[in-house]
């Protein structure tokens, strides 16, 4: 076990490997009662094909969503969150597109219930009756989702953006590919993605580490699994450009929303690492868009918009900026959101006061155990390591690699959804 | 994690010292008897504060300066607790030991800034900021109705009775229209001299330093005045509940309870009834997730909660409408049985584990150390060591007790009814 810790935040992190691979960290925080643990696959919704002993597998789209929901069903009938309730504690688990999570959070016991978070979620247990009962659950999710117009904006966007790219469908599938799953499926996604060579483990709390070591290098079902290397998660060749520049919907909302992506391709810089690509790319939006932007004070003095707000996604390769906005003049809006893509120029003062908000952000996040486990967490999922030097990081952040990096920047493939009131559809 | 209590000329300042946490949080508070037609202006206003000020007079201007103070969070809401309306000024900074020493006095410099110096010219608001947050508040009252979940639980508040439960929290459309410029300063000046004044702290400070600052930087000129009776009583109930059904276009349909608690003496309404709620509808494992959800699979979400204030218990749940009738019987049959042998010793016992824990839980995070007090001193709460004692002492019976209680008023669905002919 290898001790470090968080560079310039008093913080301690532990990180270990079991024989079959789970990369286990553990953060011991005094002073708090809480704790936060999370078991997560490098298995998510966009992963419908892969390799089992070089034979292609393919499954229907929210395989690993549904997968996420019956790990809760356990074959003597008990039930896992009675469990974890019984001494206080709680569970959740979330499918994302390149990942599931289980993670369990609590006061109480936390070595019992970090014991049984590793009983349940390695013991699949699926069968034909029990798979056919959570399809109308899993019906009445996909649904619910579908009347939440900033979901359906998500959605209709990732169609439009990708052409090839699984995760241009939802994580919970259409109610037609759920129909279609079979406990099959379910054994085939398991035993490739959930061998612990795949999975990571991150522990947050009031906690000694060599007793947790000891616990989990003893704990059977764990230690019975088989390590399989090198699981292969499957390529796809995705085009630049985009599929669909425009769309428009019809809901139930009564002022008119939108969202404004850019497809961005990463493999544009290759003398940025990918946390460097992130952040600088976080330093542009932050300046153009912030609540410090020009941008901002303008639309919002002209009422071009009642509130937006800016993020990116990485998609494999691909990286994404997305704008979302309630407007009810929605073509000015856009005038002006192309107006200030165009010609990025970013002072070294705005610079340095970007990275005095982002440091203030990493000494907030030390504080709050959840959130430095996610962080963690996140990391291992979207950099396969963890970044502990990230204060070192953004200070290291400066006004020549950001020109370089903007220089490089190509922002022509651009999609745009808007949802407009139902009452519209027919005028 | 003691609090220290400090008498002000204008209310109490509660100190909360600790080394937990790396911020220093700041909350004030001002709390006036609620009037349904302040709401909409109360929220107009408060936002106009946090927008800009005399000084930093453009909202970039005073992010800028945010941003200068390390990021300095701030922001202020209203929420209405019984027959109160509550608004809080809250301020967290980082310890300045992390950043600059001057930074307590130039945060607390912007909070005084915030709140004592609005950004006014020739006695009326700035226009342009006016607008833009008169704007803002608009959409939101507007778009109550785009969260389905919500606006059922808004609607079906509204068809319980005319008390201030009733009242919408984002205010009215109608009321809106008539604020100006003009009118909201004139509230301003009469919300801050007729609001009582509580200022809660939470960090690892210097307490001298710190009460000095505070008389120093939020010197208010309220005068203190009894304490208002918060709560809300009910003396009615209904024969046959009231059903109200509604239509909206929405694939899922909303289902939203309304169930009034009477005549709970002092240890049921302080304990007995959150173990009942948690074993209801409150917790993780609760009758309704085992029975509708995961048994009956009825339902994708079922749960309940308790209002103190207001001594309601809320069901919400997402349905199919053709489930509608067959959710209600299954609420209605577990409810009468919650006074039957229907509650085993282990659901209590794990009731009570969970109301501990989330107690536990809740003084890890900063902004809950100082909503427990808030909530203490506003309920007449008892003190958490007590509380640790007393919800052991809750029984079976107890549980049956209270289950009698608890009085369906008002079912309210909102029919999902997408894909449908009108």
């Amino acid at each position: 076990m290898k001790k470090n810790s968080f560079e310039n935040l008093e913080q301690n992190i532990y990180n270990f490997k079991t024989k079959n691979g789970l990369d286990v960290n553990i953060i011991p925080f005094k002073n708090k009662k809480n704790y936060y643990i999370i078991l997560g696959t490098k298995y998510g919704s966009r992963d419908i094909e892969f390799l089992i002993n070089s034979k292609k597998y393919k499954t229907p789209f929210g395989t690993a969503h549904f997968l996420e929901h019956k790990m809760f069903e356990m074959e003597d009938k008990f039930d896992p969150f009675k469990f974890f309730s019984e001494s206080g504690a709680s569970t959740n688990a979330s499918t994302t597109f390149d990942n599931t999570r289980y993670y369990v959070w609590g006061v109480n016991d936390l070595e019992r219930n970090l014991s049984y978070l590793l009983d349940f979620v390695y013991t699949p247990y699926f069968t034909d009756k029990n798979v056919e009962k959570e399809k109308g659950i899993i019906k009445e999710e996909i649904l619910m989702y579908e009347d939440d117009p900033e979901w359906a904006m998500d959605d209709l966007m990732r169609k439009n953006l990708f052409y090839k790219l699984p995760i241009r469908e939802k994580i919970a599938g259409t109610v037609e590919s759920v129909t279609c799953i079979t406990k099959e499926d379910l054994y085939n996604a398991y035993n490739t993605f959930y061998n612990p060579s795949n999975m990571f483990l991150v522990i947050g709390g009031n906690v000694d580490p060599n007793s947790i070591e000891n616990l989990i290098m003893e704990h059977e079902k764990l230690n019975k699994i088989k390590k399989i290397e090198n699981i292969k998660h499957v390529k796809y060749d995705e085009p630049n450009d985009v599929k669909e520049e425009f769309e428009k919907l019809y809901m139930n909302v009564l002022i008119s929303k939108l969202r404004f992506s850019i497809k961005i391709n990463k493999n544009n810089f290759k003398d940025f690492s990918d946390i460097e690509i992130n952040m600088y790319m976080g330093v542009i939006m932050a300046n153009l868009f912030g609540s410090t932007s020009i941008f901002k004070e303008r639309v919002t003095k002209e009422h071009l918009t009642s509130g937006f707000y800016v993020e990116k996604n990485n998609f494999d390769n691909f990286l994404t900026l997305d704008i979302t906005a309630e407007s009810d003049k929605a073509d000015m809006f856009i005038d002006e959101l192309k107006d200030t893509l165009k010609n990025i120029k970013i002072k070294t003062a705005d610079l340095e006061r970007i990275k005095k908000v982002w440091i203030a952000s990493e000494i907030r996040m030390i504080d709050n155990i959840e959130l430095t486990v996610d962080n963690v967490y996140s990391d291992l999922i979207t950099y396969n390591k963890v970044y502990l030097n990230r204060v070192e990081l953004i200070k290291s952040l400066n006004i020549k690699k950001l020109n370089k990096f903007i220089k490089k920047l190509d922002l022509t493939n651009q999609s745009l959804v808007m949802v407009f009131p139902n009452s519209e559809r027919y005028l | 994690m003691t609090e220290k209590i400090i008498d002000l000329k204008y209310g109490k300042l509660h100190l909360i010292k600790t080394k937990k946490f790396r911020s220093i949080n700041i909350k004030v508070l001002l709390k006036d008897r609620i009037v349904k037609s302040d709401i909409t202006k109360r929220n107009l206003l408060t936002d106009y504060l946090v927008a800009s000020t005399k000084k930093y007079n453009t909202r970039r201007k005073l992010s800028l300066k945010i941003q200068d103070l390390y990021s300095l969070f701030i922001g202020s809401f209203n929420t209405r607790i019984g027959n109160m309306l509550v608004t809080r000024f809250n301020m967290s900074l980082l310890n300045p030991k992390y950043t600059e020493e001057s930074m307590l006095v130039e945060s607390l410099d912007l909070l005084h800034e915030i709140i004592f110096n609005p950004n006014v010219k020739n006695n009326k608001l700035d226009t342009d900021i006016f607008n833009i947050v008169k704007k803002d508040l608009e959409s939101e009252i507007k778009t109550v109705k785009e969260n389905s979940r919500m606006y059922a639980n808004v609607r079906m508040l509204e068809n319980l009775g005319d008390l201030p439960y009733s009242y919408r929290g984002f205010g009215y459309l109608e009321d809106l229209e008539s604020i100006d410029e003009k009118n909201l300063y004139l509230y301003y000046k009469e919300f801050l001299f007729k609001s009582d004044v509580d200022i809660y702290v939470v960090g690892d400070f210097n307490e001298k330093e710190m009460i000095s600052l505070v008389k120093e930087k939020l010197n208010f000129s309220t005068i203190k005045k009894d304490k208002k009776d918060i709560i809300i009583y009910h003396d009615k109930i209904l024969k046959k509940p009231k059903e109200v059904i509604e239509s909206e276009n929405f694939n899922q349909s909303k289902l939203s309870i309304g169930c009034k608690l009477m005549n709970l003496n002092e240890f049921e309404w302080k304990y007995v009834i959150n173990l009942y709620n948690m074993i209801l509808g409150g917790g993780f494992n609760s009758k309704f997730m085992q029975i509708i959800r995961e048994k009956n699979s009825l339902a994708y979400y079922i749960s309940s909660s308790i209002n103190k204030a207001d001594n309601l218990l809320i069901i919400n749940s997402g349905i199919s409408k053709e489930n509608y009738l067959e959710v209600i019987q299954n609420i209605f049959d577990i409810m009468k049985k919650m006074s039957k042998n229907f509650v085993s010793e282990k659901e209590l016992a794990n009731a009570k584990i969970e109301y501990l824990s989330l107690l536990e839980e809740s003084l890890d995070n900063q902004d809950n150390v100082l909503e427990n007090m808030v909530a203490k001193d506003l309920l007449n709460l008892d003190e958490l060591d007590k509380r640790r004692e007393e919800i052991l002492k809750v029984t079976i019976d107890d549980i049956k007790c209270v289950s009698k209680k608890v009085f369906i008023d008002t079912i309210y669905l909102l029919k999902g009814d997408m894909n449908e002919e009108k």
